[in-house]
């Protein structure tokens, strides 16, 4: 293999690498403060697909506010719900509301994809590019578009740690995924936490789908592989380790990356799939499993 | 300041209390007594809106408070400090006494709180970058009072302070809650330690059975027999 391959399979494998660690930080991050599973990550993942595609193609707007655009639609998407019919479904289901509510998010994943079936039909709705062009670093060329879709990556991961670890709502955060009743206790009204926790969740995803849009164009069924992956790496990582979900995203992005390069289209799956098992019978907790519940502690 | 009448309260179908009636004045500092089981945590549970009252009626200044959420309570200005502390185990002590201050927007007032509670521990100080979960028990103690005074409650509920920590300890915390109380905070304490609480308080409740059986001020609940008998053991 040549060097210029080596860059390019890192290159490629580190833009997946960034799409996973989003969609595995919104699982982690719904699973640490609610202790819910979320089956619904990928169709939030395709609903800012296509508010991107509307909002570049229809609307003219430039590629940031495009993706800004999916941001808002899928957090204010994210936040109905959680107020809607999960909240509703907590309150009533008492002790047993964490299988409901899984059960409840598998139903709203088939609903939001048929739902986009009706509407938008089967079509592909993609784009070329936001920005043409190729930008090259050292030997290799790499598109703008997965340069720029890597970068939001990265910045949205930050910017959410940042935000966790350093501000008045990102603490409650945090005291609400640790001890519901001291939060209570301080003066914390839990159902808001939850509200913004799945509606921020929801936006990773939302931004995931908007910067990838040129990438993997929208369709209905395009978030069914995003939520499997998202599962992968955190079950890989460890349930409750929000850290490990990031590392773990980039870990498989480059392992498919890898894979493909070498065994060609088909065996990326198989391959990270395999891992997956090898690692859960080594170590059950994952690799950097924790037993405390918390969002992105040090 | 606080008033209760006629509370009923319990879990589920489990009723607890029984018609309990007690009355906390401005700058007090009651105790409430009782055997394991009386229902002291129940009742303190109640007043802090962990759960909702069957029936009765709770007035806090002059605001009836029964059956509202904890956080509405909290940001009333009712500190409780649980008997298991419920603190954030992985959030360092400093975050921890910020979260304590999440219902005040003045962060000028913030940092006097701050520096009025590590003077009070400062064994705190020393660790405010360290994990809460990492602390002994006397400091964890330490922290979770200090958190239940970021807010600047007007009044302080304590289950049983004294639990599990060394005489040494005990006394520490004990000093600390009296000079709190000389400092204006009203506190309604519940303990086991006795000799110590009735040293420090105004006045004492015993509660039997999730009722309340005698109320006195505590130079007479010393003297008291039944209190001789069956909490002191003479
Ligand atoms: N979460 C709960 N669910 C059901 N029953 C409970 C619960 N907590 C307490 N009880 C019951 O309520 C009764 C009173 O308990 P409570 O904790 O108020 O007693 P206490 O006076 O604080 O006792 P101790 O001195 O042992 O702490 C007990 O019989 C207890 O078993
Ligand atoms: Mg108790």
């Amino acid at each position: 293999m040549e060097l210029v391959d080596v860059w390019n399979v890192l290159a490629v494998g580190l833009v997946r690498g960034g799409l996973y660690a989003q969609m595995a930080l919104m699982l982690a991050l719904v699973l640490g403060v609610m202790s819910i599973i979320s089956m619904i990550n990928g169709e939030l993942y395709m609903i800012g697909a296509y508010v991107s595609y509307f909002a570049f193609t229809l609307f003219g707007l430039n590629p940031i506010l495009s993706i800004a655009c999916a941001a808002v639609a899928t957090f204010l998407v994210g936040a109905l719900i959680e107020r809607g019919p999960l909240s509703m479904m907590r309150r009533r289901a008492g002790e047993d509301w964490y299988l409901n509510t899984f059960l409840l998010t598998v139903g709203l994943s088939f609903f939001l994809k048929n739902a986009a079936m009706l509407l938008w039909k089967p079509t592909y709705r993609g784009i070329r590019w936001y920005w043409e062009g190729t930008v090259s670093i050292g030997s290799i060329g790499i598109s703008i578009d997965r340069l720029v879709a890597l970068g939001i990556a990265a910045l949205t991961i930050v910017a959410l740690q940042l935000f966790l670890r350093n501000t008045r709502l990102g603490r409650a955060i945090r005291a609400v995924s640790q001890d519901e009743r001291g939060a209570m206790l301080n003066g914390i009204n839990i159902n808001t936490i939850y509200t913004i926790s799945f509606g921020l969740a929801c936006m990773l995803g939302g931004i995931a789908g908007g910067s990838m849009l040129s990438i993997l164009p929208a369709s209905p069924y395009m978030g069914t592989t995003p939520n499997n992956y998202a599962w992968l790496v955190v079950m890989l990582a460890g349930l409750g380790n929000i850290s490990g979900a990031v590392v773990g995203g980039f870990i498989i992005g480059i392992v498919e990356s890898v894979a493909f390069q070498f065994f060609g289209e088909g065996w990326p799956n198989v391959i990270s799939f395999i891992i997956l098992i090898i690692v859960l019978v080594i170590k059950p907790s994952g690799i950097f499993g924790t037993s405390v519940k918390g969002v992105w502690e040090q | 300041m606080l008033e209760i009448k006629g509370l009923q309260s319990g879990y589920g179908y489990l009723q607890v209390l029984w018609d309990v009636s007690l009355e906390l004045n401005d700058g007090e500092f009651i105790v409430l007594l009782g055997s394991n089981g009386a229902g002291k945590t129940t009742t303190l549970r109640t007043i802090s809106g962990v759960i909702r009252p069957i029936s009765g009626e709770i007035n806090f200044l002059g605001q009836s408070i029964g059956g509202k959420p904890g956080h509405e309570i909290s940001r009333l200005g009712i500190s409780f400090i649980t008997e298991d502390l419920n603190l954030f185990p992985k959030m360092t002590v400093y975050d921890n006494l910020l979260v304590g201050a999440y219902s005040v927007r003045d962060k000028k007032k913030i940092k006097e709180t701050l520096a009025y509670i590590l003077n009070l521990f400062p064994r705190l100080e020393e660790r405010l970058n360290q994990l809460a979960g990492t602390l002994s028990g006397g400091e964890r103690k330490m922290l979770a009072i200090g958190r239940g005074l970021m807010p600047n409650p007007k009044l302080l509920l304590v289950d049983e302070p004294s639990l599990g920590l060394s005489p040494l300890m005990t006394r520490a915390t004990f000093d600390a809650l009296r000079k709190l109380n000389q400092d204006g905070t009203t506190i309604l304490l519940v303990e086991q330690h006795l000799g110590k609480a009735l040293e420090i308080t105004n006045r004492g409740y015993i509660l039997e059975q999730g009722k309340v059986v005698m109320e006195a001020p505590t130079a007479t609940l010393l003297e008291s027999e039944r209190v001789k008998e069956v909490y002191l053991g003479r």
